[in-house]
């Protein structure tokens, strides 16, 4: 009895497996796919595009408003990869006019001949327009944060006229727009002048506040520029900031990596290289008006002086001299983009009530619920103190 | 000792097997409902559940410490009677069924997301099942040993992964420690408490222990074990998200593996990992509850194999994992279900037991029986 | 139930017919009548006739098998004392004595034994031993003179090292047992004969160090050799299947090896040493994983070699059981999970193969299997070029045919290699039949089958026990045994190692006795 069960057992446990062999449901072979690695979103004008009898649907039939944007798909083409390369072109763009990614994912599926898939998506690319629709922003944002393909280290920008526009543009250094801008992005050494926030930078700031500065991209003369931020109130866009205000924005943010400032001395013009930069914020109340105070402390070095110079480098009071200089340009920069940002725009892009929130509580539960008045108000103070390490190789 | 099965393990390794079962699916979603719920205070939360839940873990062990060589039925029934022992077995073992539903439950929907997209999720949760049961058979020795042997697969790994981390997190996120909200820490307590569920399994496994006198330290340290590991979790994840952003995600240890990246190197998706050590995590949670259900139903019909009741569990907890319609249903249904069972299982079962067992003077410890 | 029935008929127990022991006649002619039936058609068994004493009145008859007894020792030691020697004595009452005087005083042989009854003659000829017959006498004397044919000591063939002993085990059971007490020269040593097989009646040595191996371990291993019941033992292999505790498990549960100091190590460890006639292969119990990825040379090199030796051999272990099935996982259902360079590398060299991944795999696979019993089929020269033309030749060619992809057969490859870096080849093999089933399931399932394959492979692993030894100990208890983790993933210097391993619950567990003092040199 013992062992007709046992074997009972083991049939229907066979049985029961064998159901396995029907499907394998997911496999899709790798060669299948699309690795999307832009997407674009821009608002749809109702350009005029062939609509076949059959589509034409009445008004009372349709679930939702007519469709609202243009997404654009990007995606390296297999084929131009590796030693049998049997195309020329290194990309693929596709796009289709819907309400979200997911309408497109299948309307494209009618053309494609492939899967898509957005795990290697690299960038989103939002057009101004859509930018500047508060409504249309916080569905996508929505989406990207729910989204379970979606690598939470994606680049998201802004880009000033249409996603299209950039996506176009072939640039000489990488074919592929996503991966062009993701390297711009996330290459060591490179630059303050553009902002590297990430998806989830950007996403903690959102949920917060609703405010916050989006990296922008640019299209001109054949190449794709990353550069400056666009400003983010309340979800929608309000305005940018240029590419050297951004570089006082990544200072108050202290996201500064590596810059350059120019200082004139002796008739010429010294480049000094930020190697380390730290930024130390600091708020206090003072007859009931909160302080915020900006401490920055950078370590760098010339590059450049000239030659026949008065005062030499090797010099402890030229050395003093050309860092009291530092100190006051930067902190002037500093302190026009961040009155920039408090007086025209009104906005508290860069985390100052988050600061609070978390180092001083009981303050923050006091001005919460007006902190964007309070903000426009506050006073603001900068202290520089610039270092002068190297002077190069030479005296 | 070594030929024949003797059935006994060391009080290290059931304590190992208890940290395994308690940790299952609550760390997945434990540090969003705190973080809304309490915000950056949640860790008092923590640490005060991690206290009460010690009490019944405290009393479990002294009362099979007391009655040891005793099964859990026989000291049932010297204690509360034939009758309300059969009626508590049975709650207990509904308690495990549902448990373990709802786990499997959560691990079909979390593999369809990340894994695989369109098998249909009963494939998912039958092969699951199996597989434990396949496990739950080999008894007591099996799951034990099983659990030591996993540990440096998902400990290592998470240690890696989480030095990785330490770069991107923003530990000004934690502050303020201490927010001004203990009413809503009290409030939150109820919640946190039943992601410690599981310390109720001790009642069965204390009966194999070899030596039972010295568990306590041991019990008390998979507590110990189990509290610093949520709050690792929950500093982790509260570093990396800020408080709104981590109210905001459903499952904030995922969304974690998505954001990590090695810098500058070849594996840049560690998901795949994450996920791997994700089903030994569920995988142990399930193979200790399907044969704690199997071993109590064995003890109430008095027969002697406990290994025929694993697979009839099978079906039932198959059936029961998929009557949620959706995946916010599995989280208000496990609510509901865990105040009425969990309760009675976790906290009012070994209170109960440990009462009776100081008001009755007189108690041996018998050495061997076999039941 | 009808159907079912089929199934559970039990065969029928062969039943051994068990001979009654016949003693012989006093009568020789009648012995030797009776033997020559035995032997009928034996035309190998040599029949001596030779009468001895200065009247050549008593008759005596040896009986040997030409070929397996030493006809030189014959002469030497009985004909020549019994023929020539014995004419020369005054033949006064020697005959009741005769037998006597032939057993103690006459044979110039070192064994001699008497024996009672036909069987045991039998038995003692078809060793190699001669028998002796005494006209008049009813007892047998047996002779010492077993000289099988056998080679002489060569290099192991199958487990070579870079340093350490190359002697090998041969196919004599004695040989074996001397290499072995070579190294053991402890009277404590101990070693138990028995014969195995009805009609084989291989001898079958059991040895073990009384003072350090449990002796319960001794009793149970003494006992399921002495209750095999089969006609034949023709390899050690056989013993180890019919003793071990799981049959049904493709892993080994007991070790094979061809070496003496391999064989002498287990002994000095406490385990038990089963040596078996007409194979240079003994067998070693208990087993555990750890045994079965340890090999004799770790101990003959320095630490930090082997201790990273030893982790590549583990890693080496989780690649030969996954990493097919893993490439199946990825490239099939997960390639989300992959670097994007990968990726699109990966995706750009499969756009034009034909198949999808897992028939890529089982094929390569197969193939792999089909090189590997070609080449372990012929020997030699023409095994290795069967080897590298099949892996070299048919990849290459296979991939430049566009109908593999180069990635698969870099992986197959690694997968091969791997498993060639287990020391021990049955264990070996386990893992090649386990690997078909996990990547079948990574097919279905991608990497969550893999998972689950893992864990039933592990569940299964951690059921196993050999002689009531856990087969993953020491990687799942703490306590005792921790301290074999010293010597287990890693090894720590010798100096360190100074406890035997505990698995197996010893007496004597004490190894190494290092004073701290003598080492500085104090004696100045």
């Amino acid at each position: 009895m013992k062992r007709q069960f046992k074997l009972i057992t083991v049939l229907s446990t066979v049985l029961c497996l064998s159901v396995l062999l029907t499907g394998c449901w997911d496999l899709i072979e790798i060669e299948q796919y699309f690795f999307i690695s832009t997407m674009g979103i821009d608002v749809y004008k109702g350009e005029a595009h062939v609509v076949d009898e059959a589509e034409k649907e009445s008004e009372e039939n349709r679930l939702t408003e007519k469709d609202r944007f243009i997404i654009t798909y990007v995606s390296p083409d297999l084929r131009t990869i590796g030693k049998n390369a049997t195309s020329e072109n290194p990309r693929i763009i596709m796009a289709s006019v819907s309400n979200n990614p997911y309408e497109t994912t299948k309307e494209l599926a009618t053309r494609t001949n492939r899967n898509f898939t957005f795990r290697h998506t690299k960038v989103v690319l939002l057009g101004e327009e859509v930018a500047r629709n508060r409504e249309y922003m916080i569905e996508i944002f929505d989406n990207l944060g729910r989204h379970e393909q979606l690598s939470r280290k994606l680049n998201v920008l802004v880009a000033k006229g249409t996603a299209k526009e950039i996506i176009n543009i072939e640039a000489p250094y990488e074919p592929v727009t996503g991966y062009l801008i993701n390297q711009i992005m996330s290459k060591k050494q490179g630059s303050s002048r553009y902002n590297d926030m990430v998806l989830e930078e950007i996403l903690t700031e959102l949920y917060f506040s609703g405010n916050v500065l989006i990296p922008r991209a640019i299209a001109g003369g054949g190449e794709v520029k990353v550069a400056g931020s666009g400003i983010i109130k309340n979800y929608e866009l309000i305005g940018w900031l240029g590419e050297i205000e951004n570089i006082s924005a990544m200072f108050l943010m202290d996201r500064v990596n590596t810059a350059v400032l120019n200082i004139e001395h002796e008739n010429a013009i010294l480049p000094y290289v930020i190697t380390n930069s730290r930024t130390k914020p600091r708020v206090t109340v003072e007859d009931g008006k909160i302080r915020y105070t900006v401490n920055i402390d950078t370590d760098g070095y010339i590059q450049q002086y000239k030659i026949e110079a008065e005062e030499k480098l090797t010099e402890q009071k030229t050395i003093s001299h050309i860092e009291q200089k530092l100190e006051d340009v930067l902190a002037k920069q500093v302190r026009s983009t961040f009155e920039k940002l408090q007086k025209e725009f009104k906005v508290d892009a860069l985390g100052v009530g988050r600061y609070i929130s978390k180092h001083n509580p009981k303050l923050w539960e006091e001005v919460k619920d007006d902190w964007e008045e309070i903000f426009t108000n506050i006073e603001f103070e900068v202290h520089v103190d610039a270092k002068l390490r190297r002077i190069g190789m030479t005296k | 000792m070594m030929f024949g099965k003797d059935n006994k393990i060391s009080n290290m390794q059931i304590a190992l097997l208890t940290v395994h079962t308690i940790i299952g699916v609550g760390i997945l979603s434990l540090p969003s409902t705190l973080a809304e719920t309490v915000g950056t205070s949640g860790w008092i939360s923590l640490v005060l559940s991690g206290i009460i839940a010690a009490v019944p873990v405290i009393m479990i062990t002294k009362v099979t410490e007391k009655y040891r060589g005793w099964n859990l039925f026989e000291i049932s029934s010297y204690l509360l009677g034939k009758t309300l022992t059969y009626i508590t077995f049975t709650l207990l073992i509904i308690n495990f069924i549902g448990q373990s539903a709802f786990v499997i439950r959560i691990f079909g929907e979390v593999i369809k997301m990340f894994l695989l997209f369109s098998t249909p999720i009963e494939v998912t949760i039958v092969t699951m099942l199996l597989t434990a049961v396949f496990t739950a058979r080999g008894g007591i020795e099996t799951i034990a040993r099983l659990s030591l042997l996993v540990v440096p697969f998902i400990l290592i790994p998470t240690l890696i992964l989480n030095v990785v981390l330490i770069p991107d997190l923003d530990f000004t996120n934690l502050l303020p420690f201490f927010k001004n909200n203990f009413a809503d820490v009290i409030k939150s307590i109820p919640a946190t408490f039943f992601s410690f569920g599981g310390s109720e399994f001790l009642l069965v496994y204390m009966y194999y222990s070899k030596h039972p006198k010295s568990a306590m330290k041991y019990n008390i340290g998979a507590i110990v074990t189990v509290t610093v590991l949520y709050l690792l979790s929950f500093f982790i994840t509260l570093a990396r998200f800020g408080e709104k952003g981590l109210g905001v995600q459903l499952w904030p240890l995922l969304s974690l593996a998505k954001a990590i990246q090695f810098p500058n190197a070849f594996i840049e998706n560690v998901e795949g990992i994450i996920m791997a050590i994700w089903v030994i995590v569920v995988f142990t949670t399930l193979m200790s509850a399907i044969f704690v259900a199997s071993v109590l139903i064995r003890q109430m019909f008095r027969t002697e194999e406990s290994k025929y009741f694993t697979l009839p569990l099978l079906p039932i907890i198959y059936f029961f994992s998929l009557i949620p319609r959706n995946v916010v249903l599995v989280y208000s249904y496990m609510q509901v279900f865990t105040y009425i069972f969990g309760t009675f299982a976790s906290l009012i079962y070994p209170i109960l037991l440990y009462i009776l067992a100081v008001f009755k003077k007189k108690g041996e410890a018998k050495d061997e029986t076999t039941i | 139930m009808g159907i079912l029935d089929r199934f559970f008929k039990r065969r029928k127990e062969e039943k051994v017919i068990m001979e009654k022991k016949m003693p012989p006649s006093n009568d020789l002619q009648e012995n030797i009548n009776k033997l020559k039936e035995i032997f009928k058609d034996c035309d190998d068994v040599i029949f001596r006739n030779f009468k001895v004493g200065v009247e050549q009145v008593h008759e005596f008859v040896a009986v040997q098998i030409d070929g397996l007894a030493n006809k030189q020792l014959i002469n030497d030691s009985v004909l020549q004392p019994l023929m020539l020697e014995v004419r020369e004595v005054e033949p006064e009452n020697v005959e009741d004595r005769l037998f006597k005087i032939s057993k103690e005083g006459a044979i110039a042989s070192v064994e001699v034994k008497v024996v009672y009854n036909f069987e045991d003659a039998v038995v003692s000829i078809l060793s190699g031993d001669t028998a002796l017959f005494i006209g008049g006498y009813d007892e047998i004397l047996i002779i010492g003179s077993k000289s099988p044919p056998t080679r002489g000591i060569d290099q192991a063939e199958s487990e070579t090292v870079v340093r350490g002993p190359r002697d090998a085990f041969v196919e004599s059971v004695r040989s074996n047992t001397a290499l072995i007490r070579k190294r053991v020269r402890d009277p404590k040593l101990k070693l138990k004969n028995r014969q195995v097989g009805e009609r084989s009646k291989t001898d079958v040595s059991i040895m073990y160090i009384e003072d350090i191996a449990n002796p319960n371990l001794v009793k149970e291993v003494i006992r399921r050799i002495e209750n095999i019941k089969i006609d034949a033992i023709l390899e050690s292999s056989y013993i180890e299947q019919l003793i071990e505790d799981n049959h049904y498990s493709p892993f080994p549960q007991l070790e094979n090896t061809e070496r003496p100091d391999t064989a002498a190590a287990a002994l000095y460890q406490g385990r038990v040493v089963i040596v078996v006639d007409n194979t240079p292969f003994c067998l070693i119990a208990p087993a555990t994983l750890m045994t079965f990825l340890k090999s004799s040379e770790d101990h003959y090199q320095r630490w930090p070699i082997i201790s990273l030796s030893r982790l590549v051999r583990y890693l080496a272990v989780l690649i030969s059981l996954v990493a097919p099935a893993l490439y199946i996982a990825l490239i099939s259902y997960h390639p989300g999970l992959l670097p994007t360079k990968l990726v699109l590398y990966i995706g750009a060299s499969r756009i034009n193969v034909p198949f999808p991944a897992f028939i890529e795999a089982f094929m390569m696979e197969l193939t792999i299997e089909l090189l590997r019993e070609a080449g372990s089929r012929m020997s030699g020269p023409i095994g290795t070029t069967i080897s590298i033309v099949g892996g070299l030749v048919i990849g290459q060619a296979a991939v430049e045919a566009g109908v593999v992809s180069p990635l698969m057969v870099i992986v197959v490859a690694v997968t091969a290699i791997a498993s060639f870096m287990i020391p021990n080849f049955g264990f070996a093999s386990a893992f090649r039949i386990l690997r078909f089933f996990i990547m079948a399931l990574a097919s279905v399932l991608g990497l969550y089958g893999v998972m689950l394959g893992l864990i039933v492979v592990a569940t299964h692993l951690v059921r196993l026990t050999s002689f009531g030894v856990p087969y993953m100990s020491p990687f799942t208890t703490l306590g005792r045994t921790v301290s074999d983790l010293k010597d287990s993933v890693i090894r720590l210097p010798l100096i360190k190692l100074r406890e035997r391993q505990k698995i197996t619950h010893l007496i004597d567990e004490q190894r190494l006795v290092y004073d701290k003092h003598k080492e500085s040199g104090d004696d100045k």
